[in-house]
């Protein structure tokens, strides 16, 4: 179950986190969730830990040891989201002392966005296969901070070029160290808080991206003391990429962590001998295909349309430029205080296909208020906020329902690529139906995209439930699914006794 | 507004002497209704707090420009369609001296025969009873000091630091001053719909007594929206601002008295017909001010009648009732066949 809720308007929208497993290949069970709390005392084939190695925050065994990861797994991914957006919050001082015009400074996001089509879906296979986890998201965050500063040298340097050299290294890191945080996520927390640590990470990127709104312009105007603008611009980018440098070192105390939890819990000693390979995503399900359009069509309707919404609350509800900021924050505030929450929902309810089919309804509401009422758009915004948060608690986890353990890593890579890809299409035509055909007839594309959205939902409702309705079950049938399923897969499996050992100690 | 009938004459003479009564038409009686409106003067404004209005503005950062004082070419007319006649006028001179190639003013009257949608943003409703106005003022930047102006980088006109543009509009009609109560009054509407005129929701009018009384006076109809490019992007545009207030015209000073309302109706303009004075500004803060773009355009409707109303486009009422429909299906069918296997379980 993962959850992928790298929300990123900022990155490429929300990181499908592929959850590739090298580490853990030995789980392959279809409905990947784990379950049966295994006694630890009885396994017998632990180490026993003594002294500070034993005590709560350092034994793998302990809750605590897994809650406080958790804080350096959100703050893995905190240095990324903050550069992202610092383009952004510096946009025109980017312009006036680079000397460039808008359609190039979009490319500082451009040159981000395109190369992750493909790169989303190679960085999780190369995770899964090459890498693994730790070193994966060690040098994952290195190229991030790497990025920064050549970004930081081409503004100091006054070379333009740089800056977007800078970016497109950032994007080869990026969104492939969202992956790897979205992997650490479910390999400590699945079957457990998954939907809630999804939640909380998709918090942290809105908390990154809001810090980086707030700080940028007071450090730029601190650092403002040279002769030449520009130089103030890269020192302003150095300060920035210090961000990436508490995410490095986040990488490196978590592959630590991983690395001793691996070693207690003995997690590395199964190998099951499956191999990904890049041709299984041609055995996928129709299931996860529905859910890859879901994401698609639902996100199309929240993350370019906020990149659209400001104006359009400017030109038809009359707002000021502070105002139509203010509401179209709302989504992203929201999204920060509550998708934890959205999570723990799901974790506790399960059923998750229903929850995205209400998220989208709902959300198909709120854009029908703003589309055929002048109400304000706040309630709207806000509504829309709740929808969010709650369809992104509960779609990405879907994928872990109805792929096979080993091979959701590829899944997760291919959903984000076709996010992006999907993404950065139907936001350019919405671009255009703006400019050509207006703000009710862009609204009425979105909501068209949501039915499509919704009618993928009921189909993939229908497929479900005439399979054996896992997708709708609560999290105690689950469980009793799982127990079932191992107890067939024991009698089988000789391996199996290891998988279970694993699960037990997730 | 005339019968079949009625034929309009002109006395040259006494047109080119602005002599009143220059313009009549044979048959008043054939005359059902008269409105129309006259421009003045061009006013370049110093915006001096950039807010896009003039009615703060000092008189001394003010500068009148009549429009007398261009010499006008027809460009280019079009009639070749029974349901379109248009007629499109362009600057060639001003104050004796030739303009330069790119500083002009262009204005364009078109009149439809039919229902439907001018085909230049933003896109007018067009009905038989009205035509419509637009103008441009492209690259106008006038010497009107004898400053020198250097047009490699021109970031003031004729020493104004925040120039902006505005036009006089002088509306009349033949509403008779002594019987209606007041005069025009400005209204605006939010309409659900910008198909038409991308991110532009606002309509906003200018009726006389009689349209709103007896739906048979004038009107004057417009989308709040200048463009500042000549392809009419809205994400380059700004807003004409308009006074909402209307006093009577009392007196009628020189160019006015050069215009051809004056040549049809001379003194009556101010007598008998109800006429007033509008001032249109264009710009809103942070645009740049017009020396930003160089370029502003506004489009006017002005008809007799009632003004006509905005309502959903054929496309529109197709993607909503598909709006609708889908999900409903979506729920008919799926809960048809949720409760269809429920049944066949039990």
């Amino acid at each position: 179950m993962v959850e992928s809720n790298s929300d990123n308007e900022g990155k490429s929208f929300e990181s499908g986190a592929p959850i590739p497993q090298g580490h853990i290949e030995g789980a392959n069970i279809s409905h990947g969730e784990p379950i049966e709390e295994v006694d630890h005392a009885s396994e017998g084939s632990e180490p026993e830990l003594t002294g500070c190695g034993g005590s709560a925050c350092c034994d793998p065994r302990q809750p605590t040891y897994r809650f406080s990861s958790l804080i350096f797994m959100c703050l893995l991914g905190f240095g990324s989201y903050f550069c992202y957006d610092s383009p952004a919050s510096l946009q025109d001082q980017i312009k006036d002392d680079m000397g460039v015009n808008t359609v190039q400074f979009a490319s500082l996001y451009s040159l981000y966005s395109w190369p992750n089509v493909v790169l989303s879906f190679v960085g999780g296979f190369l995770i899964d296969r090459v890498f693994g986890i730790r070193m994966g998201a060690i040098l994952f965050s290195s190229i991030v901070t790497v990025s920064q500063f050549v970004y930081a040298i081409g503004a100091f340097v006054n070379q333009f070029w740089i800056m977007q050299l800078g970016r497109f290294i950032f994007g080869v890191g990026g969104e492939s160290l969202a992956v790897a945080q979205n992997t650490y996520a479910v390999s400590w927390f699945k079957g457990k808080e998954l939907n809630a640590v999804f939640g909380l990470t998709l918090s942290m990127a809105r908390v990154g991206s809001t810090v980086n709104f707030l700080l940028m312009g007071p450090i730029y105007a601190a650092v403002d003391v040279f002769d030449e603008e520009y130089k103030a611009l890269g020192v302003s980018a150095l300060v920035a990429s210090s961000t990436c440098i508490i995410s490095l070192l986040c990488a490196i105390i978590l592959g630590i962590l991983d690395k001793r939890r691996s070693s207690v819990l003995r997690l590395n000693t199964a190998e099951s001998g499956e191999k990904v390979k890049i041709t299984d995503v041609l055995t996928f399900p129709l299931s996860f295909w529905l859910i890859s359009v879901i994401c698609v069509t639902y996100y199309v309707a929240v993350f370019p349309f906020i990149g659209l919404a400001k104006v359009f609350f400017m030109r038809k509800f009359d707002f000021n430029e502070s105002q139509a900021n203010g509401v179209s924050s709302v989504v992203y505030i929201l999204s920060a205080v509550v998708s934890p929450l959205m999570g723990l929902l799901v974790d506790i309810t399960g059923r998750n296909i229903f929850w995205v089919f209400f998220a989208v309804l709902v959300s198909l509401g709120s854009h029908a208020v703003l589309a055929f009422t002048f109400l304000n758009p706040f309630v709207a915004m806000s509504i829309l906020g709740l929808a969010y948060s709650l369809l992104a608690s509960s779609l990405w986890p879907m994928v872990s329902l109805v792929i096979p353990e080993h091979q959701l890593g590829s899944a997760y890579g291919m959903m984000q690529s076709i996010q992006n890809l999907g993404l950065a299409l139907i936001s350019m035509l919405a671009g255009l139906i703006v400019d050509k055909k207006g703000y009710l007839l862009v609204e009425m594309f979105y909501m068209v995209w949501l039915c499509v959205a919704l009618a993928s939902t009921a189909v993939i409702w229908v497929v479900d439930n005439s399979g054996d309705g896992y997708l709708m079950m609560s999290p105690a049938k689950r469980k009793a699914f799982h127990a079932d399923l191992e107890k067939k897969k024991v009698n089988k499996d000789p391996t199996a006794k290891v998988n279970e050992a694993y699960d037990a100690n997730e | 507004m005339t019968g079949p009938d009625v034929n309009l004459e002109i006395d040259w003479p006494k047109l080119t002497s602005h002599d009143a009564g220059a313009v009549y038409f044979d048959n008043l009686t054939g005359v059902n209704y008269t409105f129309g409106f006259a421009i003045p003067n061009m006013i370049l404004f110093n915006d001096l707090n950039d807010t896009g209005k003039i009615d703060t503005i000092p008189e001394e950062y003010r500068l009148y420009v009549p429009m007398t004082d261009f010499m006008w070419k027809i460009k280019e007319t079009f009639s070749s369609s029974q349901h379109e006649a248009g007629v499109l006028f362009e600057t060639v001179e001003f104050r004796g001296e030739p303009m330069p190639n790119d500083t002009r003013i262009l204005i364009e009257v078109v009149s439809h025969g039919f229902e439907g949608r001018n085909k230049v943003l933003p896109h007018l409703i067009t009905t038989p009873d009205s035509a419509q106005f637009d103008i441009v003022l492209d690259h106008l930047i006038l010497n009107l000091t004898g400053a020198q102006l250097h047009n490699d980088e021109i970031t003031a006109i004729s020493g104004f630091e925040n120039p902006r543009w505005a036009m006089e509009l002088v509306p009349f009609s033949m509403e008779d001053k002594d019987d209606v109560d007041e005069g025009y009054t400005y209204a605006t509407f939010k309409s659900l719909d910008d198909e038409h005129s991308p991110g532009v929701f606002n309509v906003d009018e200018i009726t006389t007594f009689l349209s709103r009384q007896t739906k048979h006076g004038g009107y004057l109809q417009w989308r709040p929206v200048s463009y500042l490019t000549s392809d009419r992007d809205i994400n380059h545009s700004t807003f004409p601002n308009i006074n909402h207030t209307f006093p009577s015209l009392e007196e009628l000073d020189e160019p006015i008295n050069k215009s051809l309302a004056f040549a049809v109706f001379g003194e009556n303009l101010v007598r008998r017909m109800v006429s007033t004075k509008i001032i249109v500004s264009y710009g809103e803060p942070k645009d740049n001010f017009y020396t930003g773009s160089k370029y502003t355009t506004w489009t006017l409707a002005y008809g007799v009648g009632i003004p006509p109303e905005e309502t959903f486009s054929t496309l529109v009422i197709i993607v909503i009732s598909l709006g609708i429909g889908i999900p409903s299906l979506v729920f008919v069918v799926g809960g048809s066949f949720v409760g269809y296997r429920k049944c066949r379980d039990k």
